[in-house]
């Protein structure tokens, strides 16, 4: 490579000094040669990372006055026009933080300790900077008022009352509006938030988990978003910065106490589900969450919807279906008509499937599966109202039946289902009641 | 009156969409190994988006938009003083005339995608490390066993060769 080569790369890898900047500098005023070569080069490497993602987006007031369907982004199109120009504030908002003073502590009221060994007290007013805990966890609310659960062992740095480096260990965030644009840092990844119940692990120094189970996060590899998770998503970001599927996310129901590497609870029945979409959806995020006896009243359905399970009448759910094993499944693929599912017992069991009673079951489901005639409600919940209070009938929800079907399993081992449909959809612009089926087991006594 | 001004705005969101791409390859030129390109660039959103009921639809976008961005730039050179990041005002006028007749992103972007096919697939795996992965040089040379310096001179040709390209098919296309 000649001078001006070698000084560009150096400049581009960011490994260059000033005096290799100065020197590039004056050789550019001097030539206009060097400068067309420099343009050229300039304008391949900006595109290049523009099309690998740029955040770029334009101000929160742009959406209120831009009919949506007048722009489309031209490149790889990460974002609507909505959330792009929300990004737009959060990433201005971040870059403050950034630069403002650094505050010497963060305040935050302690708001529930648990197995901590009186280190923390409910209620207690803290100054945090770093924190490290052994083991148990203590949940915190922050200035910002952003609530946020570390869960031992665990490394953090409190930088502001909007930023937190995770060093080791697991963090749970719920971030109200005000709080928006909150960022968790790790080695491998910065998640920036809009407003979320999300949660990010760092296990051991290798890989972070990041989870969303309600709004949506950005995850940035320093300045470039790599990816964008709603409800339901989960991904593991690796050391050379990989994006992976988190497939199971298990819990016990709490928002905050959620693994990635298998069950919380001893006991379980349900160990793992996978499915054999990634094939046809290489970008497919959606995480199924086992919850260890979740089967109750007011269950959540899904892990990418709020909706949730209930009973049809005064009596709730019915008895022998309280206390299951619950899988919440997600809604991304409404016209997946190759969808296998392959759901992991520990022990024998009856494995239940809740259908849609408003189709006909699908073939797979009527032969291999046993209708118990039982259904259970399904209960729509909008999104963008998370009021669970109100149920159906009386305050005019809409709640559909959904079918219990069952299978007694016999061995521990693996069992296959398929789509949730009776017969293929071709057209996918077809709108018919093709929610997914929810699972849950028992053991077999 | 209304329809005038919905058009005018929807013309100013067509061509600031259009231009993003052209944008940040200014602010990128004038501020290079800089981290912060992309905040410059919403920082010029932000302010081109301000003055949208000023433009004259009539003018031609991408210059109007540039000096936004050079304003920018400026201010963002102020508020780093730490290091010479951003180029002097002589070059950044000198660099200016260079970039104001450029295709679409749109256009550029696909030419850029065709390009990119037809590279050699180690070439495309090189281009995939560095840009879409964002691997160190030092990271992707000492897992190929090859020097970093080899592995920068690859970049440059690499980059070179699809500049001709793109710039080809752009002219191509408008004949």
């Amino acid at each position: 490579m000649n001078e001006f080569e070698q000084l560009l790369s150096a400049v581009l890898e960011g490994r260059a000094d000033a005096a290799q900047r100065q020197r590039l500098e004056t050789m550019l005023q001097e030539s206009p040669e060097l400068r067309v070569a420099y343009v050229q080069q300039m304008r391949v490497h900006a595109l290049l990372q523009f099309r690998a993602g740029v955040p770029v987006a334009v101000p929160a007031d742009a959406p209120a006055a831009v009919p949506a369907n007048v722009v489309e982004w031209p490149w790889r199109s990460w974002f609507g026009w909505a959330t792009a120009a929300a990004a737009a504030v959060v990433v201005v908002a971040a870059t403050a933080t950034w630069l403002a003073l650094r505050q010497p502590a963060v305040r935050a009221q302690v708001v529930e300790a648990r197995d901590v060994a009186g280190v923390f007290q409910d209620g207690q007013q803290v100054q945090l900077q770093t924190l490290r805990l052994a083991g148990g966890s203590v949940g915190f609310r922050l200035d910002s008022g952003a609530m946020v659960r570390v869960t031992g062992p665990a490394e953090v740095e409190f930088v502001d009352a909007m930023r937190l480096r995770v060093r080791r260990g697991r963090v749970s965030a719920d971030i109200g509006k005000e709080a928006k644009g909150f960022s968790i840092e790790t080695a491998q990844a910065r998640v920036v938030d809009y407003g979320t119940k999300f949660g990010v692990d760092v296990p051991d120094p290798s890989h972070t988990d990041v989870i969303v189970f309600q709004g949506e996060v950005r995850v940035f590899n320093k300045q470039a978003p790599v990816a964008t998770l709603t409800t339901g998503e989960a991904v593991r970001v690796d050391k050379s910065r990989r994006l992976y599927r988190i497939v199971n996310v298990t819990s016990d129901g709490r928002e905050e106490a959620w693994s990635t590497g298998g069950a919380l609870a001893p006991n379980v029945v349900i160990t793992a589900v996978r499915d054999n979409m990634e094939g046809d959806y290489p970008s497919l995020r959606n995480f199924y969450r086992i919850v260890p006896r979740g089967m109750r009243e007011d269950a959540r359905a899904y892990a990418d919807f709020p909706h949730e399970w209930n009973g049809l009448d005064a009596n709730g759910i019915p008895a022998w279906l309280r206390g299951a094993d619950l899988v919440q499944t997600f809604n991304a693929d409404q016209v997946n008509w190759f969808m296998e599912l392959t759901v992991t017992v520990s022990r024998p069991c009856v494995l239940y499937v809740f259908a849609d009673r408003r189709n006909p079951p699908p073939t797979w489901l009527r032969e291999r599966f046993t209708d118990t005639g039982v259904n259970v409600g399904w209960e729509y919940i909008d999104p963008k109202n998370k009021i669970f209070a109100a149920k159906w009938p009386e305050r005019g929800h809409t709640v559909f039946p959904f079918g219990v079907w069952k299978l007694e399993v016999h061995q521990p081992g693996e069992v296959k289902l398929g789509p949730p449909y009776f017969e293929q959809i071709r057209d996918p612009n077809e709108v018919r009641p093709n929610w997914m089926y929810g699972i849950a087991a028992k053991p077999l006594s | 009156m209304m329809n005038d001004k919905n058009t005018s705005l929807r013309l100013f969101v067509e061509r600031l969409t259009g231009a993003q791409s052209q944008l940040y390859a200014f602010i990128v030129s004038l501020m290079p190994g800089a981290d912060d390109a992309a905040d410059v660039l919403q920082e010029t959103n932000k302010a081109l988006w301000q003055k949208a009921s000023e433009y004259d639809p009539a003018r031609p976008f991408l210059p109007w938009a540039m000096q936004f961005a050079r304003w920018q730039v400026k201010a963002y050179r102020k508020r780093i003083s730490r290091d010479r990041l951003v180029f002097n005002d002589e070059l950044v006028d000198q660099l200016a005339a260079a970039f104001e007749h450029s295709d679409s992103s749109e256009r550029q972007l696909h030419a850029l995608e065709l390009c990119l096919q037809k590279l050699p697939p180690a070439q495309r795996a090189l281009v995939a490390a560095k840009y879409e992965r964002d691997e160190a040089v030092n990271d992707i040379a000492a897992r190929e066993g090859k020097a970093a310096n080899a592995v920068s001179a690859l970049l440059y040709r690499i980059r070179a060769a699809l500049a001709e390209c793109v710039e080809r098919s752009l002219t191509a296309e408008a004949r």
